[in-house]
């Protein structure tokens, strides 16, 4: 089946971007919310295996967003990666700290992303 | 010191004289000294508040305060003008500026914590502080994000568009992508030096430790910078066996012989040999970075390390740089318990040497 990805992102050339990196891939189906309170909303309905999720965002910020995701009982477990501006040490403790897989410090590598985001996602059973 | 003949007086009544307050504490917390400055600032009436707790001498809020510096400080190293507020029985609230720094033993143990005190009552400098203070806040945090998006989206798509043009073979278009990539990417190191330098400044570079060898990262980084050099330099690197695993932050080791070995290579304009010795010496590990360049000048030597300073008038000159290569270099090496010194003179090249303590072998640095 196909792996749904929600990209959280307030910048929406960034989500212009995490989009197409994935659309070339050709094996995703891909939704966008720009920020925590619009994504809480999609969970629902988009079912996500995989969220990339900012963390600076106007309003809800990323780190309230990973910890909403981890405290819903779900029946399998979604990834979360963070993507931020943030310093790379710093927010890859705080994100692990909440619960994120993975973490990638802006601006990041196009293919070692796409990787990443494979890698994650064949251990989500189908 | 003439009349001083034992050491301890001596100590004792330096720390006297100084216009600051000083307290020092052993790592359960214990007051190991303070001076009398300190005690009138703090507002502690004990006379000889020694050996016991600063969480039984300390007003609780001032306590707290204190708490948390001694916790930055184990986990930073330091902590620069923290600034507390004080309430002086009647008088009115009293801002001071209190830093720390971890005290360490013969052997570089960490010992304990020394805690400085200033008062702020000059203005003028109380203002600049505000300022300093806002500005570095709104620098990190407006920086990560307001400029490292854009950037980020430049980077993706024009390596995308790269990838297109490729497929097409489109020659030209080829060209111009890999410029906007390659200068996108020359703004990305810059902007990564400047936050570097504004977390050493305000004391927020987080050291992620773990066991490296240096052998390793010395030639992963002459790896990277002799493709840059086109064999214009000859690289070697000279590590001795010897030198044991240290706990270090890899990354910023990395950044650090980056630095160097980019210096050594860019200021050697005609090319030449650019040589990375690695030795075990007494209680340290000597890593030095030697190349037959243009050399410094008595002038460039004495101001190096600060911000931004570039050399003028010089050959140097006429190389590309920011001139906070060496700045971020220095502090990063700092944070390690190490120390950064240079030996040059115009025309005939430089040796710039990092000396890390050798307990970094079993002891991470500031835990
Ligand atoms: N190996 C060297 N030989 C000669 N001069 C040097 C060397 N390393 C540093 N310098 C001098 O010290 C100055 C400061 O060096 P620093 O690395 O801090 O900045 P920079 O190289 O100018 O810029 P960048 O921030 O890009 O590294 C240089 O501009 C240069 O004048
Ligand atoms: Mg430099």
């Amino acid at each position: 089946m196909t792996k749904r990805i929600l990209i959280v992102d307030d910048d929406r050339n960034i989500r212009g971007l995490i989009r197409k990196v994935l659309e070339r891939e050709g094996k995703y189906e891909v939704a966008e919310a720009e920020d925590g309170k619009a994504a809480e909303e999609k969970l629902a309905g988009f079912r996500p295996d995989l969220v990339v999720l900012d963390i600076q965002m106007p309003g809800e910020g990323g780190y309230e967003t990973c910890m909403h995701i981890r405290s819903l009982a779900g029946r399998k477990k979604i990834k979360i990666v963070g993507v931020s501006g943030v310093s790379g040490k710093i927010g890859d403790a705080i994100m692990t700290a909440l619960g994120a897989d993975y973490f990638f410090e802006k601006p990041f590598n196009n293919s070692q992303f796409t990787h990443k985001i494979e890698e994650l996602l064949e251990e989500v059973e189908a | 010191m003439t009349h001083i003949s034992d050491f301890k007086v001596f100590c004792r009544s330096l720390l006297e004289s100084l216009p600051y307050g000083v307290m020092i504490l052993n790592q359960q917390g214990l007051i190991l000294h303070m001076n009398r400055n300190m005690s009138f600032m703090l507002n502690i009436t004990e006379p000889e508040a020694e050996n016991v707790s600063f969480r039984d001498v300390l007003p609780r809020e001032i306590s707290r305060t204190v708490q948390q510096m001694v916790d930055d400080t184990t986990s930073y190293g330091f902590v620069m003008d923290r600034r507390i507020s004080v309430n002086v029985a009647e008088k009115a609230e009293v801002l001071m500026a209190m830093s720390g720094s971890i005290l360490r033993d013969e052997e570089g143990q960490p010992a304990g914590i020394t805690l400085i005190c200033r008062e702020m009552t000059a203005t003028r400098e109380l203002d600049r502080m505000r300022e300093l203070d806002k500005l570095k806040d709104d620098f990190i945090s407006s920086v990560s994000h307001d400029l490292k998006n854009p950037l980020s989206s430049i980077l993706g798509f024009s390596d995308i568009l790269l990838e297109m043009a490729k497929e097409k073979d489109l020659s030209e278009e080829t060209e111009y992508l890999q410029i906007i990539r390659q200068e996108s990417r020359r703004l990305s190191g810059m902007i990564g030096q400047m936050l570097s330098l504004a977390r050493i400044e305000s004391g927020m570079l987080h050291l992620k430790v773990g066991k490296v060898v240096l052998k390793e990262v010395v030639s992963e980084v002459l790896k990277v910078l002799s493709v840059q050099s086109k064999g214009k330099h000859d690289f070697r690197a000279e590590m001795d066996d010897e030198i044991p695993e240290l706990w270090l932050d890899r990354e910023e080791i990395s950044r650090v012989i980056m630095n160097l070995v980019s210096n050594a290579m860019k200021y050697s304009p005609e090319g030449g040999p650019v040589t990375v010795r690695g030795f075990v010496r007494g209680e340290n590990v000597h890593l030095e970075v030697h190349d037959k360049g243009i050399g410094m000048s008595e002038e460039t030597l004495s101001h190096m390390f600060e911000k931004f300073f570039r050399e003028t008038g010089g050959e140097a000159q006429r190389v590309p740089g920011t001139g906070l290569g060496l700045v971020i270099t220095k502090g990063i090496v700092e944070a390690h318990g190490g120390t950064i010194s240079v030996e040059s003179a115009v025309g005939d090249g430089s040796v710039f040497s990092v000396i890390l303590p050798l307990w970094l072998r079993d002891k991470k640095p500031s835990a």
